[in-house]
């Protein structure tokens, strides 16, 4: 297949359908296509890590990563998600995308630290939850059990608050960490609490690669 | 669930230093055409819990006649490869 230009991925994932109806215990919000699309462009072509590669979404919803990283030729990609509705979004997206490469696994993300899946993935890629409201700590959460999980590299969002904070957690987990961009996420105003029609928060694109 | 995302959850409990697969309940069992991607399979051949993948084909009734033990060199017969394909990717 010819190589997948960014343009052509990001407005491919822009029909990518997203969360019907937001949890917001869950912190559920999508990945913009924009931001999708760019993640995965530089994670493909700078890093080559996902073409052939077994590559795991944690906390993936409706699957704009996970759907990005099928098209990218990902050799296979598990969708990880608590939520059986987002699952259910994101299974209709494999089916209108006709991905043949792409799986769900319904399950808590915290609870699949101690089991199984030590190492038997590549690549990880997620957008976490941000760890804000009732979730804190659930961004580390994730992080650690992106780790256990890649062999070979984590690609993660975070708030750029708190870097200096896993700068120091990936030094005591032995992770090497690099800010790979700065950027932008506009949030665009998804729950009542929400005053603002959206709000730009300072996010960092991070590849942590295994030692 | 494809059984190589099955194979990638295959228990391996703390203390236990060989987990015991999961169980598979099928409701239902279906096979769909993916598309054959020898280079993937070579490379991930070697990292499946291959004990794992030949019980649950089996008790799916698709085993497609996978040895039980890995021949050396499997990676260079097309025609075995393509057999794992359907296991793991298809069914």
């Amino acid at each position: 297949m010819k190589k997948m230009k960014l343009k052509e991925l990001e407005s491919c994932l822009q029909q990518v359908d997203v969360f019907e109806e937001p949890k917001l215990l869950l912190e559920q919000y999508p990945t913009r296509p924009h931001i999708a699309a760019c993640m995965l462009y530089t994670i493909h072509n700078s890093f080559d890590d996902i073409e052939n590669k077994l590559v795991a979404d944690l906390g993936c919803g409706c699957g704009v990563l996970s759907v990005g990283a099928a098209m990218l030729e990902a050799g296979f990609c598990v969708g990880f998600d608590i939520d059986e509705d987002a699952l259910e979004i994101c299974k209709r997206n494999m089916d209108e995308f006709e991905l043949k490469n792409i799986d769900v696994v319904q399950c808590d993300v915290c609870s699949l630290e101690s089991d199984s899946v030590s190492k038997r993935f590549d690549t990880v890629i997620m957008n976490p939850p941000f760890g804000t409201k009732h979730n804190k700590g659930m961004d580390m959460q994730f992080l650690k059990t992106a780790f256990h999980m890649a062999r070979t590299a984590v690609y993660s969002l975070h708030k750029t608050s708190t870097r200096e904070h896993i700068l120091k957690k990936a030094k005591d987990w032995n992770v090497k960490m690099e800010i790979i961009a700065e950027l932008r996420y506009d949030l665009p105003a998804s729950y009542k609490f929400h005053k603002k029609k959206s709000v730009d928060i300072e996010v960092d694109f991070i590849r942590f690669s295994m030692k | 669930m494809k059984l190589i995302t099955h194979n990638m959850l295959t228990s391996h409990v703390k203390g236990v230093t060989k987990g015991y697969p999961l169980l598979i309940k099928a409701t239902e069992v279906q096979v769909s055409e993916v598309e054959f991607n020898p280079e993937f399979l070579s490379r991930m051949i070697p990292k499946l819990e291959w004990g794992v993948l030949v019980q649950a084909a089996d008790s799916l009734g698709h085993l497609n006649d996978l040895p039980n033990e890995l021949a050396p060199e499997h990676e260079k017969d097309e025609e075995f490869l393509r057999r794992v394909h359907r296991v793991l990717l298809e069914v």
